[in-house]
């Protein structure tokens, strides 16, 4: 296949032979913009869906609150005591109580969705539900 | 034109078995995931189409992906529907832009493809296997973009392929009559 009876010019000269026709823009124009448009929405959009903790008394569902970024404090009034607790960007933490040992003070702030703040002499339990979870589940 | 006919058809065996011979050497190829392929079988659609119309590529498509799944035992499973799927509605975007051949290039076309296959995929994936997954957290958003992005490099990569093919042969046309 040495005979070329054109030059390399006309070659390109040929009509299906080009590698770039004017109407490619149309199509390469939609598939940039689809590129760009995700890669913005997903560069830009930082909707973090708060989840909400729920209180049991006993066993028993007693209160819900909402997680939220800013400060709140709420004091729970229990059966037979009372917890203090503080919210504060997505997260829960128990501030004062009337158990004996104040072991769920010193359990600290609580986050992910499933984590819990235990208080066993008030039989309480506080968990946080329908955050947005990051891991499905830690090894500790 | 029983000449004819036959030289039509074996043109389309040819493209068939070298498309089937195309997507064993890709599944071969080492890559950062398995879905990421450049999709070098299509050329062979590309090919046929240039020469003899849409639906002639459509059908060396349809029966690639056919024997490639009889052929690797893939017939019936969930994979086998992906890429059923997205390939066949890839393949019919391919003849729909086939219509303006004139003001769209082979690459153009071939791009297009590839995006719309990718794209199909995740949404038949989506469909099977993740309801319940949604789709706007930054994770998937990444996702996303990396097979869109992939989809349109394989695009353009096949195309220019096909198009170089496509040209040297239309020069020994030219040059033999």
């Amino acid at each position: 296949m040495s005979i070329r009876p054109y030059s390399t010019k006309q070659e390109k000269k040929l009509t299906s032979n080009r590698y770039f026709k004017k109407c490619d823009v149309i199509i390469y124009f939609f598939i940039l913009t689809l590129i760009i448009s995700i890669f913005i929405y997903g560069f830009f959009s930082e909707d973090k869906k708060a989840g909400s903790i729920e209180v049991y008394e006993n066993g028993k569902l007693s209160y819900l609150y909402e997680l939220q970024k800013d400060y709140r404090k709420i004091k729970l009034e229990l059966k037979n005591g009372f917890e203090e607790i503080e919210i504060k960007d997505n997260k829960v933490r128990a501030i004062d109580a009337d158990c004996s040992n104040k072991l769920c003070i010193r359990q600290g702030w609580i986050a992910q969705t499933g984590d819990m703040i235990i208080c066993i002499p008030n039989k309480l339990v506080i968990k946080i539900v329908g955050n947005k979870q990051e891991v499905d589940s830690i090894l500790k | 034109m029983n000449k004819k006919e036959r030289k039509k058809i074996v043109f389309q065996i040819t493209l068939i078995i070298m498309s089937i011979y195309f997507s064993f050497l890709e599944n071969m190829i080492p890559k950062p995931f398995p879905w990421m392929k450049i999709g070098l079988a299509n050329i062979a659609s590309l090919i046929g189409m240039e020469k003899y119309g849409a639906v002639f590529g459509i059908e060396i498509t349809v029966l690639r992906i056919l024997i490639y799944g009889f052929m690797m035992g893939t017939f019936m499973t969930p994979n086998f529907f992906i890429s059923f799927f997205s390939g066949i509605v890839s393949v019919v975007i391919m003849a729909i832009l086939f219509k303006f051949k004139e003001k769209l290039s082979i690459v153009a076309i071939s791009t297009a493809a590839g995006v719309v296959h990718n794209i199909m995929q995740l949404i038949v994936a989506w469909g099977l296997f993740f309801r319940n997954i949604s789709i706007f957290e930054k994770g998937t958003i990444i996702f996303i973009e990396i097979f869109i992005v992939s989809g349109t490099l394989a695009g353009l990569i096949t195309g220019v392929i096909a198009l170089k093919y496509i040209g040297k042969k239309k020069l020994a046309a030219d040059i033999h009559g």
